[in-house]
């Protein structure tokens, strides 16, 4: 493979090695188990490739040979990378001239989902149903990592017959409506949720008292269900009470009951801002999905319950909460119909009524006849001077009195899926089979299909209908088939092209331009240019990428990319210990991610420098961020940029709570972990691996030993100490943060007085607080380098001081999603080029992506 | 539609995954959990080893002593978060409470790759009471249980109209045709790569003869008669309350299933809801009084309706132990787990669940007692019942070897 003659340079090498690197790496001494002298130059497998690469880079960064060794010479050290690195590049450079720089890849679960949701006009929620997929070098685009199996093939052909069951809509236009949905309505509540659920019934609405997990027993609005997945307009009146603080609530949609059911996916409002006085009206317009209930709730009150035993207290309780007055749902707003998803399966295909078709019916059809007033089963009004001030007349739950009778349970279900009310009647159902799919197959393919795919397709369709299917069965086998071929699951940009070589055809190229901005499929611009052989064209690329972030589908690509290079995926995977942090709470856990792709977002829009990375004088916050930073000023919860106070340990990503949450493992935060992860995702320097059979370092939670003393042992050790200290320090500084990502100047320690208390989350008790204040923290240390740093602000400046470094590090993780393919030995050219051609933008993120689309990286399969 | 079973399909086994060695012996499992638990005082029983004194519950399957392991403090590690974590009974996957929980592959549906195709259905999913599942795929997805005794009766021993079993096998020609159209296109594409690309590519045309042939073989069952059995076809009864009839409705069932070898794999749920059930002396809802905060007469209910549960099990095992099989009872050839992801549902803690293992072919008569404050972990006894089955695996999940304590009996016979 590697062929070219470079013997003379090979042999001046092979003298700068025998004078100083064969005494430790030679044929009688192989620290490191690595031996020069027999290794192959110019190597011939990738496995030698990548060593000498090692070599090459060891002896750039000074680390070899090490420090008892002589000085090198300059321009000998010099005049030897330079033949090493020659053949080096060449060779590789070969190679991928020929084969291209990745392998075949097919679509990962997202960009399946993504892809199919923009070809189908429908946002589907399908990812969880697929298999995960793998990932190296990080990412989950490259093609090595993505298996094929049966079990994964059966996913995809169960997953199309929902998808296409979603897509074909056989039955009326669902008509719009208005609700005004009260709360005080609690027909719908269970007797056992009356008499202990965290809320009071008022004149004027419902006041709430608990957060999500005990949010259940509000098992409000169970009386409406979203009844057909398109776009609502949702209007919230409520306000806070007895809080001069403001309560945050939160809106959204989910299942039904008691442990909410998964059947349905959630759907997120919002996090609002409610303060006290005048009702405030929040209003939103998105998507929600057929079966959809309402789950609104005081996220920012302390958890809290009635327990039956204590029934008083309900009646009694005088907390903060939130009345919300009512909820109105405009909906569903449909603009086409039949929708985008049914014209393109079947655009065009007459359509006639089913005999004797029972039309569907309203899952919200018991809301047409609202109880005469309000059911108050039970309920016993309060006299006057147990009643509240602010908010008047009071009504309590009280199972003791007998009037009233019971209500009518008027719950709404799940409804079950809609039935079709018509059915396909082409006038000739052969050549409409042909003229779909000649429409459908090119887009899916994202290309031009040749007649012989096409037919292939074709005849599957004509087949089944000459053997007595039914127009919409046949195509559903036609279509099937047409996305599960590699035509549609393998990205054509990773395939050979026998005609054109490496270099990426306009089709190839519009679609690794769709997967990498949007994650999807090129939309019709794209095609179109593609179509033209427009697309290659230099300023035409630099104007659709322009036109493509812009874009919101763009979003998917921050939050794919963060999500793997940050690990931001990762969020979820740890809940913090509720002792040590009972400050974590749901809205926290949400914004974490928020302010990391904001603020990316915000480097992108402006084109940024992305040394923010590291350190940046502003934020992007919202109330309850700030407040976990403690930064004043922000007092809702609207994301915005927030100008940093001078000093703050603040900006950039490393003390962002996202990243200090997922380098963290709820209880505890080890040195070892964030270095490690430090070196890799921001300096671009992994650390080797850890040798074989050594335990990890376990934190003492009781506070007895720091990590930090425990690691001073860790690191005395010679053997230890050569990767140690490289890998400690950036996680060291660290340290002055907690698992979530909260400042600390000493550890916290679990009260073992405290270890034992049983919390009931009963009204107006407060939480015992279950931790003391541990060991101090001692977050200074040194770089392997010797060079000194006190605190977070000063290691910053440190990483800043080699500011190539971590653009070249962001590039570098930006091919790698982008095409799928490592940055190899020969790929470092192009990479520097960019740096340089960055400069003058201070290396703007946006400019980086337009500089990474120009090259030739992106451009070769 | 979806098939009414999704694990219908067999599957093949994993290329690389471990062995399976059959010693000719049909073996079979079957797993229950019953989701509020069982009260750990009434349940735990005095002593260790082969010498214990039965409690309160354990005296119900006191004439099977001799054919049970009953565990104590083991569970699962990191599956925690109350009542969520039935989803992880039989998969072991942590912290099933978190927001972006993600499943894994349950026992039940893991042994389906190595024994699932020797019979009609590779494994069945009931629900005795509620609306979940145990049996989860390896992609975390849920296998929905079947809720109905009288559908499942009827899926297994009813042979459908003429036209029923031409619509399955018509989807299931479908899907055949699917795969040969997708695979002709594939070798086109094949024709075009070389070395590393074609091997990775060979993955994707594996894949879709597999397929293919899974599709074959599982229209073969469907032209295949169904096995006969002497019983009526069960009434379901609708009423949720009565926790205990619908359990015995499901056990019935699963009896007859293993019976007529229409599977070897069974999941059984069942869920506690706040309803009253139908028995003397407990007037709050079962619910209700799992959360019975150490008060004596919520207790008191809670034991009657345990010991309940406790007779139903007794049952099953009675009934499994009554068939015979060649020269063994179709329990010394069938493992029944029952356990619950619950400890103390009192407190929603999933340390410390109490777990019975009867039948299978193991040493039993032990009460295997572990540190109830660092409990053991229960996946080894999962292991321990994969390689009963014949697979040559060495964990499950997050397990850490096998059950420790427990053998396999020795074939001699």
């Amino acid at each position: 493979m590697f062929a070219a003659d470079v013997a003379p340079a090979a042999s001046a090498g092979r003298a700068f090695l025998e004078t100083h690197c064969y005494d430790c790496h030679g044929n009688s001494t192989s620290e490191g188990k690595l031996n020069l002298q027999n290794l192959k130059f110019p190597p011939d497998d990738t496995v030698d490739l990548a060593t000498w690469a090692k070599v090459h880079d060891r002896i750039v960064s000074g680390e070899m040979p090490p420090p008892d060794h002589e000085v090198l010479n300059s321009a000998e050290r010099g005049r030897f990378l330079k033949t090493l690195a020659e053949p080096l590049v060449t060779a590789v450079r070969t190679e991928q001239r020929t084969y291209g720089r990745g392998v075949v890849r097919r679509l990962n679960r997202i960009e399946y989902e993504t892809a199919l949701s923009d070809l189908l006009g429908i946002p589907l929620r399908i990812r969880d149903q697929l298999p995960t997929d793998g990932k190296k070098d990080g990412f989950d685009t490259v093609g090595s990592a993505l298996n094929v199996s049966s079990v994964q093939m059966e996913a995809w052909l169960e997953t199309l017959d929902a998808v296409l069951d979603e897509a074909t809509v056989l039955y009326e236009q669902p008509e719009r409506k208005q609700w005004k949905l009260d709360y005080r309505d609690t027909s719908g509540i269970m007797q056992e949720y009356r008499r202990t659920g965290p809320f009071h019934i008022l004149s004027d609405g419902v006041v709430f008292f608990a957060p999500e997990k005990h949010a259940h027993l509000n098992a409000v609005l169970d009386h409406f269900t979203i009844p057909y997945s398109a776009t609502y307009r949702v209007k919230v009146t409520a306000y806070a009470i007895r809080s001069e603080d403001p309560i945050t609530l939160t809106i959204r949609t989910g299942g039904p009951g008691h442990s909410e059911s998964d059947a349905v996916p959630k759907t997120l409002l919002g996090h609002v801002t409610t303060r006290e006085g005048l009702p405030q009206v929040f209003e939103f317009e998105q998507r929600l999905e057929r079966g959809q209930f309402f789950r609104i709730y005081p996220a920012s009150l302390p958890y809290m319950r009635f327990i039956p035993q204590l029934k008083e207290r309900q009646k009694d309780y005088q907390g903060p909460g939130v009345v919300v007055q009512s909820v109105e749902v405009d909906g569903p707003i449909i603009d086409q119909w039949p929708p985008k998803s049914h014209d393109q399966c079947w655009g065009g295909v007459k359509t006639e009524p089913l005999l004797n078709a029972v039309p569907n019916a309203d899952p919200n059809k018991h809301l047409m006849h609202p109880p005469t007033g309000i059911a108050r089963p039970k309920l016993t009004r309060l006299s006057d001077e147990q009643q509240v001030k602010e908010t008047g007349e009071q009504w309590v739950y009280d199972p003791k009195q007998e009037a009233g009778g019971e209500p009518v349970y008027s719950r709404a279900r799940i409804p079950s899926p809609l039935h079709p009310t018509m059915r396909f009647a082409p006038h000739d159902a052969r050549s409409e089979a042909r003229r779909l799919l000649t429409r459908f197959v090119p887009q899916a393919f994202r290309r031009p299909v040749t007649t012989k795919e096409l037919e292939q397709f074709v005849s599957l369709v004509h087949r089944w209908q000459d053997d007595g299917d039914d127009f919409e069965s046949a195509m559903r086998a036609g279509y099937k088939a047409v996305l599960t071929a590699p035509g549609f699951l393998y990205h054509q940009a990773s395939l050979p092209d026998l005609e054109a070589g490496p270099v990426l055809n306009d089709h190839a190229l519009a679609e690794r331009l769709a997967f990498f901005l949007w994650t999807s499929l090129p939309d019709e611009e794209l095609s179109q240019l593609a179509a033209g052989n427009r697309l290659s064209d230099s300023a035409v690329l630099r104007q659709q990428v322009e036109r493509m972030l812009n874009d919101p589908r763009s979003d998917r690509f921050v939050e794919n990319f963060l999500g793997q290079w940050l690990d931001l995926r990762q969020l979820d995977f740890t809940s913090p210990d509720s002792d040590l942090y009972p400050e974590h709470d749901p809205v926290l856990q949400w914004s974490l991610a928020e302010e990391t792709q904001r603020f990316f977002r915000e480097l992108l829009n402006d084109d940024l420098s992305v040394h923010n990375i590291v350190d940046s004088d502003f934020a992007m916050l919202n109330s309850r961020l700030a407040m976990h930073y403690d930064i004043a000023g922000v007092d809702d919860m609207t994301f915005r940029k927030v100008m940093l106070p001078p000093g703050s340990v603040r900006g950039g990503v490393l003390t962002q709570a996202s990243v200090l949450k997922v380098t963290a493992n709820g209880t505890t935060t080890s040195p070892v972990v964030r270095g490690v992860w430090v070196l890799e995702r921001i300096i671009g320097k992994p650390a080797s691996p850890p040798p074989p059979g050594v335990p990890a370092i376990e934190p003492d939670i009781r506070g007895a030993t720091t990590v930090r003393q425990q690691l001073e042992k860790h690191r005395n050790v010679e053997s230890c100490a050569t990767c140690h200290k490289v890998i400690d320090p950036p996680g060291v500084v660290l340290e002055n943060f907690d698992v979530i990502g909260g400042w600390r100047d000493h550890y916290r320690a679990l009260d073992p007085t405290k270890a034992e208390i049983k919390v009931n989350f009963l009204p107006n008790v407060p939480v015992p607080i279950k931790y003391t204040s541990g060991p101090p923290v001692d977050a200074s240390d040194q770089l392997a380098d010797g060079r000194q740093f006190e605190d977070i602000r000063q290691f910053k400046t440190l990483l800043l001081s080699d500011p190539d470094q971590i653009v070249r590090n962001v590039i570098e993780k930006l091919i790698i999603y982008a095409t799928g393919a490592p940055v190899s030995f020969a790929d470092r050219v192009e990479v520097e080029e960019i740096i340089e051609q960055t400069r003058s933008s201070h290396h703007g993120v946006r400019s980086l992506i337009h500089e990474i689309v120009q090259s030739e990286m992106f451009r070769i399969r | 539609m979806l098939p009414l079973f999704e694990s219908l399909r067999p599957r093949e086994s994993v290329a690389s995954g471990p062995k399976f060695s059959s010693d000719g012996v049909p073996r079979r499992m079957v797993c229950i959990c019953n989701n509020l638990g069982l009260h750990l005082p009434h349940f735990i029983p005095e002593g260790t080893g082969y010498h214990w004194k039965p409690s309160r519950y354990l005296k119900e399957l006191a004439e099977f002593r001799d054919q049970m392991t009953v565990f104590s403090g083991v569970s699962h590690p990191e599956v925690d978060g109350g009542h969520p974590a039935q989803k992880s009974f039989l998969t072991c996957a942590p912290h099933p409470g978190g927001n972006s929980f993600r499943n894994t592959i349950s026992l039940d549906q893991y042994a389906v790759d190595f024994i699932g195709r020797e019979t009609r259905f590779p494994s069945l999913a009931l629900c005795a009471n509620g609306n979940d599942t145990l049996s989860w795929t390896r992609a975390g997805v849920p296998i929905p249980g079947a809720t109905r005794p009288s559908q499942v009766f009827a899926r297994l021993f009813l042979t459908g109209s003429a036209s029923e079993v031409d619509a399955q096998i018509r989807r299931l020609r479908h899907g055949q045709s699917i795969m040969d159209t997708v695979m002709s296109q594939a070798r086109a594409l094949e024709q075009k790569l070389s070395g590393d690309d074609r091997a990775k590519f060979d993955e994707y045309v594996t894949s879709v003869r597999e397929v293919e042939q899974q599709m074959i073989r599982q229209q073969e069952w469907e032209r295949r008669p169904k096995p006969q059995v002497n019983a009526k076809a069960p009434k379901d009864i609708h009423d949720q309350a009565d926790v205990i009839g619908r359990a015995e409705l499901m056990f019935d069932l699963a009896a007859l299933a293993l019976q007529t070898d229409s599977t070897r794999l069974i999941t059984i749920m069942m869920e506690g809801f706040f309803i009253v059930p139908p028995i003397n002396g407990v007037e709050e809802g079962y619910h209700t009084v799992s959360h019975h905060g150490q008060n004596r007469h919520k207790i008191e209910q809670l034991g009657l309706i345990e010991t309940e549960h406790m007779k139903a099990f007794a049952g099953l095992l009675a009934r499994l132990q009554k068939t015979r099989e060649q020269d063994d009872t179709l329990l010394d050839r069938t493992m029944v787990l029952y356990g619950s992801n619950m400890g103390n549902a009192s407190s929603h803690d999933n340390r410390n669940l109490p777990v019975i293992l009867a039948g299978g072919g193991f040493k039993h008569g032990q009460h295997l007692a572990f540190d109830q404050t660092s409990n053991y972990p229960l996946p080894n006894l999962y292991v321990s019942m994969l390689q009963r089955l014949g697979i040559e695996t060495d964990r499950f999940a997050s397990s850490t070897g096998t059950m420790r304590g427990l053998e396999q009996q020795s074939v001699a016979r």
